[in-house]
Order: structure tokens, then sequence, then C-alpha cells
């Protein structure tokens, strides 16, 4: 069974201002595949990611995500975000709304659908990422493991076919990234497309189908977790690796 | 000239008061107004269009930097050039306006502005487009912020109304002048004028005050 | 309508227009002086002074902050002439100014002094330093530096708020550019002058204030 490609980025450059972030960067990502994509500070693995639904426009290059074009200026926005959910470093969650507003907001204003409908599909996502007792709570009130977990549930709403998580854990004391982990453990599972930028190796080596290594902008290496680990071809990942593990 | 209560208060107080109804209605039809002009401004100018923003940030930078008399004589003098008459109500008004609305529009496209981009990025992911992520993500949290400076606003605005008296208005200021220049006890005449004011600005004041100490101690924790 | 511009007009006149813009300037330089000694004074009684002496203060400042200048300006130029004291319209005027603005730099200066840490003043005393030596040393120059920036804005206003005393009849640049529009019929032009006029005293303001900043900048 031949796999669909969801994610074809082609020989893309970014640039802020003078700064050259993105040099030349190609890669794909199939369906239900799980890609990690780690490196050190500044490497411009977060821009990457942030290209692929737009939110940063690149500079130069193509990016394919299903049949839509995201390089092309006539491709509307909302059509590309209504396949592609976010999960951000910062949660940014509204903190006017409660847990369950957050989730049902888009569902109901984008898809337009009943507000029966929006909250029916918001209480079993938040069953599912085991959060159902917040829904009626502000972020405010949330500790961060939980806030993340209704920025995952918020992006879930959409029903989308491909999910990018920008740094999910990095902003969580260490004893709640194991549950916002468990989550988008239980979402790789499931079978959906995931483009992850995060430290967490343990997670990568488990969940991941294939490793990027990002550096100066371009990529370094690229393998499933067992060859990455054990056998790494270039010398600055044996370095990054030792750093980190 | 007889000092008895009563004929204080025919004197003095009662043509004070009917000066202070057209200050109200001075006040009630700017403000409803430059709030309108403001806050519409405040959007347009937020949204970046090209030429509308400098056109805009030129109004708002000019008329900042503008004596709100000037402004007013500009407003009065000039239109019947143009063959347009206005009274000295009507050119009050637009001159409060005009003044008002350029503080107003800062204040919105300020308070716009101050909110996390990490919403901006949120909104975006989610698919909003402009007016539902303005509506129901932006807005509702930016008008908290808005709502201490702007009621300090409203409280120069109706400050700023004593001076449409010098175009002839008789609100309560330019009642108060004549009465002192009829030979009034100016003392008194203009302490009351300034209880009239006094009693629609302190508690807008105490109020703003306080909502800003409450915000700024929220900001610390 | 056709409007034509008589430029020339304004030349004609164009002393009248120095005057007011002197005048302006003088109005403003002593009131921004006065205010600024005025509002210190004031809001160190309201930092640390005694309590009967606080809600002196604090009266004068919501009164002043409740009240149009306008009516403050009246009250002081009728009441005095009522009390025949017969002072000069233009020192009625930098009087009114002065405690109008006074209240508002007294408000501006307090913020500032609230404003530093009273870990600060802890450490300051830990290290052995008298009241005084932690005023002057501490406590002084780093509000001066949080202060400029405000100050700045609230003498903006008091640029403009020389505007107000055309009401009894002093020659600054509102009055005079109304006055000569009257005599002309070209108020354009005239009160375009007065405009750029009052644009130009805010821009030396400005430049000023930015000077002060850098030079007490920590930013080098």
């Amino acid at each position: 069974m031949i796999s669909n490609k969801v994610v074809e980025v082609n020989n893309i450059h970014k640039f802020f201002g003078k700064l050259h972030v993105l040099k030349k960067v190609s890669f794909s990502v199939y369906e239900g595949e799980v890609v990690v994509i780690c490196g050190p500070s500044g490497s411009g693995k977060s821009t990457l990611v942030r290209c692929i639904n737009g939110l940063e426009k690149i500079s130069e290059g193509k990016i394919r995500v299903y049949n839509l074009q995201i390089d092309d200026p006539n491709t509307k926005s909302t059509k590309i975000c209504k396949q592609i959910g976010m999960v951000f470093q910062e949660f940014n969650l509204f903190p006017h709304m409660t847990a369950l507003d957050n989730i049902m907001l888009a569902p109901l204003k984008v898809k337009r659908i009943s507000k029966a409908e929006a909250k029916d599909i918001a209480f079993n996502i938040l069953k599912k990422v085991g959060i159902l007792e917040q829904a009626n709570k502000f972020p405010a009130t949330l500790s961060g493991g939980q806030k993340q977990r209704v920025a995952i549930a918020r992006a879930l709403a959409m029903q989308p076919k491909l999910m990018l998580f920008d740094e999910p854990t990095s902003a969580l004391d260490p004893e709640m990234i194991s549950e916002v982990l468990d989550t988008m453990r239980d979402l790789a599972k499931e079978g959906m497309t995931m483009i992850i930028v995060s430290h967490e190796m343990g997670f990568a080596r488990e969940v991941a189908d294939n490793i990027i290594f990002f550096d100066e902008g371009n990529i370094i290496e690229q393998a499933p977790p067992k060859k990455f680990f054990e056998n790494p071809e270039n010398v600055r990942t044996k370095k990054f690796l030792s750093q980190i593990l | 000239m007889e000092e008895s209560a009563i004929g204080l208060f025919d004197r003095v107080v009662a043509p004070l008061g009917t000066g202070f109804c057209y200050t109200i209605w001075l006040f009630l039809a700017a403000s409803i107004l430059s709030l309108l002009v403001g806050f519409f401004a405040g959007l347009i100018k937020n949204y970046r269009l090209p030429i509308i923003h400098y056109l805009i940030t030129g109004y708002v930078t000019i008329v900042r930097g503008t004596p709100f008399l000037l402004v007013l004589f500009i407003i009065y003098y000039v239109l019947p050039f143009f063959n347009i008459m206005v009274s000295s109500f009507a050119a009050g008004v637009l001159a409060l306006i005009i003044h008002e609305g350029a503080y107003i529009t800062e204040i919105v496209c300020g308070g716009i502005e101050s909110i996390d981009k990490g919403q901006l990025e949120a909104s975006y992911a989610l698919g909003l487009n402009y007016f539902q992520k303005m509506r129901y993500v932006i807005l509702p949290q930016a008008i908290k912020i808005m709502l201490p400076p702007l009621a300090g606003q409203m409280v120069l605005l109706i400050k700023a109304t004593s001076i449409v008296s010098l175009i002839g208005l008789v609100e309560v200021t330019r009642v108060g002048r004549q009465l002192a220049q009829r030979g009034e006890n100016p003392f008194l005449v203009f302490a009351l004028v300034g209880v009239f004011y006094f009693i629609i600005c302190y508690p807008v004041i105490d109020v703003s005050d306080r909502l800003e100490r409450r915000f700024s101690q929220k900001n610390n924790d | 309508m056709n409007y034509v511009f008589h430029w020339s007009i304004i030349s004609r006149y164009s002393d009248y227009f120095y005057i007011a813009l002197y005048n302006t300037f003088l109005l403003s330089v002593i009131s921004i002086f006065l205010a600024s000694i005025v509002g210190v004074v004031f809001a160190v009684i309201k930092t640390t002074g005694i309590r009967s002496l606080k809600m002196i203060a604090r009266t004068y400042v919501v009164t002043i902050r409740s009240t149009p200048l306008l009516v403050q300006l009246y009250f002081i130029y009728f009441g005095l002439s009522y009390i025949n004291i017969n002072i000069p319209s233009f020192w009625c005027g930098v009087l009114a100014l002065t405690l109008n603005s006074g209240a508002y730099v007294a408000e501006i200066v307090r913020a500032g002094l609230e404003s530093i840490p009273i870990g600060q003043i802890e450490a300051s005393s830990a290290l052995g330093l008298r009241k005084l030596q932690t005023m002057r040393y501490i406590i002084l120059p780093q509000t001066l530096r949080k202060v400029i920036k405000p100050l700045t804005g609230q003498f903006t206003y008091l640029i403009k708020d020389t505007s107000i005393l055309a009401a009894i009849g002093i020659y600054e640049l509102t009055n005079t550019a109304n006055i000569i529009h009257a005599r002309t019929f070209r108020p354009i032009e005239s009160f375009g002058i007065a405009l750029a006029c009052y644009l130009f005293l805010n821009l030396i303001l400005m430049i000023g204030s930015k000077i002060i900043e850098q030079r007490v900048s920590l930013q080098k």
C-alpha cells in the first residue's frame, strides 16, 4: 500500500531581512507519518514548521500540503488552516474564554456547524485528551499541562489532516511534560500525520517514523529513529546527540 | 444687591444650570460621535492599509500637536468661506470630534496592538478571518485595556467643552464669565461652575484610577 | 467657493506673529519651570509628608484634575481683580498654567517615586546610607529617568494650553491669529501660521527631551 504524500517542501528559502533563516530546504511527509525535527536553538526549525501552514511566508520555493499550494498567494489561508492544526509553545489560548469555548470557536465560526454539533465534538475531544472536568474553566486557572492539552484539543476540533507542533513541551514544568506527550503519543497511534519540533528525544525515539536534525537553516541529517540514534552519519549530528543524551 | 438665598439662586445658580445643560448636550453629541470616529479610525490604522495608514497617522500627529482652541477657530471661521454656515454649537461638536477623535484613534490602535501576537497566530492557525478574529478574540481583550484611557479622554472632552465658550456658546463657563463681569462674586460663581464639572469628572477619574491600579497590579504578578 | 491665498498680507503682519510666538514661548518656558517646582514639592509631600499636608495636596490635585483650565483661569483672573489685587494678565496666565500643570507634574513625579522598588531603599539603608543620601544617589536619579517621557507629554499639553489665555486678552499665537484673521479675512493663512508655530514649538520640546533622555540614559 503506497501512502499519500501529505507535505512536499521543495527548495524553500526564508529571509528575515538580511538573515537567511531557511537555506534551500526540501523534505516530504507521508500520510500517517510522525516526523520529529530537532536541533539547536535558532536553527530555524520553528520557522520551518510555521511556513508549512503559511503563518510565515517563504521567500522562495514551493510548499504543497495535500492539493493546496501554500506558497501561492491565491490560496486562501482559511482553506489551508481547515486542513492543518497547529499547537504553539506558548499555548496561545484565548484567556477570556473557557476551555470549552476555546475549542468550539473555530468549528462554529469557520466550519459553521451547529452549536449542538460543536459541543458534541468538543466534549468528545476533551474526554479523549483527559480534561473533561476542565471544560468550563478559564485558562488562567489551568496548569501548564492542562493548557497545552486544551490547545491540542482546540486544534483537533477542526478535524485536520495534518498536525504541526512547535516545541509543545518547552514551556512546561518537567512534571507536566509527560501528560502532553501521552496525548501526542495516542494521537500518533490513531494515525494522525504529525510534524513535531521538539527536544524530547526519548519521545522521538519511541514515536517518530522519521527524525530530522536541523541546524543553521539546513537539514543536516534525516533518518528513522534506529539509524538516527545508533548510527548517525554526520559529525554535527553526533555532536548534538552527545550533548543531549 | 439683595443677598437672600432665593435671590442668589435666581441670579446665579439657575443661569449656571441652564448653561450646564448646553455643556451636557455638547458633551453627549461630541463623545458618542468622537468615540465612533476614533474607534473606526483606530481599527483602520491598525489594519495598515497602504496610503490610508499614513493619512490617519498624519491627521493624528497634526491634531495632537494643535491646541483645541485653534482647531475650534479654524472650524468656526474657515467653513463660512466655503459657504457652510455653522452655529457655535455645531462648530463645537465638529471641533471636538476632530480633536478628541485623534486621541481616541491612538488609544484604540494602541490597545489592539498591545494584545499578544500569539493570539493573532492562534486565530490564523484556526482559520478565523479578520472579522472573526477581531470580534471574538482581539477586541474583547483590547476593550478592557482601552477603558481607563478612554474614560480619561472623556474627562478631557468635557473639560474641553468649556473652551467652546470662546466662540460664543452659552454653556456653563460662559454664563459664569457673564455673571462675573456683571459684578457677582467671582469666587462664588466659578466655584459653582467648578462644582458642576466636578460632579461629572471626579467619579470618572476615581474609577479610572482604580481600574488602572488594578490592571497594573495584575501585570506585576 | 474660490479661496485665493494671499500670503503677502501675512508678511505685512509678521511683526505681530513674531511677538505672539515670543509670548507663547515665554509663557511656556516660565510655566514649565515653575510647574516643575510646584509639582516636585507636592509629589514629595504626597509620598513622605504629614497626614494633614497630604490631604491638602490630594485636594489640590483632585480639584485641578476635575475642573477645566479655563474655569481655573477665570477664578484667578476675576477673583484677583474682585479683591482689588491687580496683576498683569500675563502673570495671571502664568499662575493659572503653573497651578494647573503643577498638579499633573505632581502625579507623574509621585508615580515615578513610588515605582522605585522598596528593596532599593532597604539595600541602601543596609549599606549605611542616610535618608537624604538615599534620596540623592539612589531614588532621584532613577526617578528622573522614568519621569522624562511622561513629563514631556505633560509639557506638550502646557504649550497647547497657553492658547486658552486668549480668553483674558493675552497676545499669544491663537489669539493673535484670530485678531489678524478678523482684520484681513484670511483665516486659513492666519491660523495656518499659528498651527505651524505650535508644531515648531512642540518639535523643540521633543528635541530637548530626547537630548535629556540620552544624557541620563544607561545605555551608552
